[in-house]
């Protein structure tokens, strides 16, 4: 199973997403202020200053756990994406996918980062209210999520590392007679 | 047509030694759906998002407010204000005393943003209540309540020297101040806190406080701390543009450094 994992064709469209996700969950945070300044007629240096000194603020405007949940939830995340589009090339025939990790990354978008602190990702769903009535104030959805997304990577794992091809299986006489025997009774 | 059938069984076995531009393809195919599910759940949130993400006793009442882009028109109210009533810019803080991000935004950057911008005199401060939780209640009222109470005593300044109080002594989280520590704020900073007592119990800032929850909602806050940054004008009501969220004071100095240009 681990030498599904550790393949540099895993492993880097893991971290690249995992990164894009981190990045787009700290920036949701503050995404009329970046749509205004970007979009707007501000010098180039401004806009990219203003993107990094936002980008500080996945350190100081989250929980120390919530900031670990963001960042598992974005590894496995990246990891759930990259195995769906391999199996999507290898599995294109068998046209049977799971969409687990499309859900529960959706959650994962949710629930990470500052719960009751305005990402606007919390309007998704009309969650966004609910959420503060949770006792840990949505971290609960991360754990979740977190967990669905554990799951959906396991079962994909396991069902990637099944054989691709159809045995042969060679009986001998003995179990061909078994076999007769068996077919006999019923 | 056994070996027919060999043949088939045989043939994903000749796909494993991959070659390196389908790898690559992958790679880049997995990239592009991955930003296409981003950007798509972004832009379907960003469409959503007028909905309102604080629902309290004042706010839940209101009709979901469209975010606007850019700057919005936000009034300072007659709520109290730190540094130069003269300052070319204005910063409208909605804060609430037991959030846990608003006090590490008065620990950390608080005091750098005051160095810098507010005691040189070039932005104020205006304080403005915005309790996001319900969990923070009933204590982060008393809390906004006593604050206006002692600005009652001793003006702006003794409000700010009770809001700096507040943020020091709370261990946040709706486990805060209690009654009997508000007074000892009170008696801590030279007021009368038997007036303060009275002025708590008489409950007159509870609609001040109510107020300001009915107009951060209106202009899109959603969650605390929150500031708009702009130009002051002459009747109050500042373009303000909005910051969400403990940002670190670097975020805050190119803001403030690009409006003072």
């Amino acid at each position: 199973m681990l030498q599904k994992i550790i393949r540099k064709k895993f492993i880097i469209p893991t971290l690249i997403i995992a990164v894009l996700y981190t990045l787009i969950t700290t920036y949701m945070m503050n995404v009329r202020l970046l749509k205004f300044t970007l979009l707007g007629s501000f010098t180039l240096e401004y806009k990219v200053k203003l993107l990094i000194a936002i980008l500080g603020g996945m350190w100081t405007a989250m929980s120390g756990f919530g900031l670990m949940m963001l960042i598992i939830i974005a590894l496995l995340t990246g990891a759930n994406l990259t195995l769906m589009a391999q199996r999507i090339v290898k599995l294109r025939s068998f046209g049977k996918l799971q969409f687990v990790a499309g859900g529960s990354s959706l959650l994962g978008f949710i629930g990470s980062g500052c719960a009751a602190c305005g990402l606007p990702m919390l309007a998704l769903l009309g969650l966004s209210g609910s959420v503060i009535y949770l006792p840990f104030k949505g971290i609960e959805i991360s754990v979740v999520s977190a967990a669905l997304l554990l799951v959906s990577l396991y079962l994909m794992i396991k069902s990637d590392s099944k054989k691709e091809i159809c045995e042969v299986v060679v009986f001998d006489k003995s179990d061909a007679q078994k076999l007769e025997k068996i077919s006999k009774k019923y | 047509m056994e070996n027919t059938q060999q043949q088939k069984v045989i043939e994903p076995n000749k796909k494993t030694g991959e070659p390196l531009n389908k790898n690559l393809a992958m790679i880049c195919g997995t990239i592009i759906l991955s930003c296409l599910i981003i950007a798509g759940t972004i832009l379907y949130s960003n469409s959503k998002s007028s909905s309102n993400v604080v629902i309290n006793d004042n706010a839940q009442n209101q009709q979901p407010q469209q975010q606007p882009i850019g700057p919005v028109k936000v009034s300072v109210d007659n709520d109290a204000v730190l540094g130069d009533k003269n300052a070319p810019l204005t910063m409208i803080e909605f804060s609430d005393y037991e959030c846990p991000f608003c006090k590490r935004h008065f620990t950390d950057v608080y005091p750098q943003i005051k160095k810098d911008y507010i005691d040189t005199g070039k932005m104020k401060l205006v304080y403005r209540d915005f309790i996001a939780v319900p969990s923070h209640n009933p204590l982060a009222t008393f809390e906004a309540m006593a604050a206006e109470c002692a600005r009652e005593q001793g003006g702006d300044s003794a409000y700010f020297k009770y809001h700096d109080e507040i943020f020091k002594r709370t261990t946040s989280n709706g486990n805060g101040l209690d009654a009997s520590q508000l007074l000892a704020i009170a008696k801590d900073l030279g007021l009368n806190s038997t007036a303060l007592q009275q002025c708590l119990d008489s409950n007159k800032y509870k609609d001040e406080v109510a107020k300001d929850i009915t107009d951060a909602s209106k202009v899109g806050v959603s969650g605390t701390p929150s500031f708009f940054v702009g130009k002051s004008s002459q009747d109050g009501i500042i373009d303000g543009t909005i910051i969400v969220g403990a940002q670190p004071y670097s975020a805050f100095k190119v803001i403030i450094d690009e409006m003072l240009k």
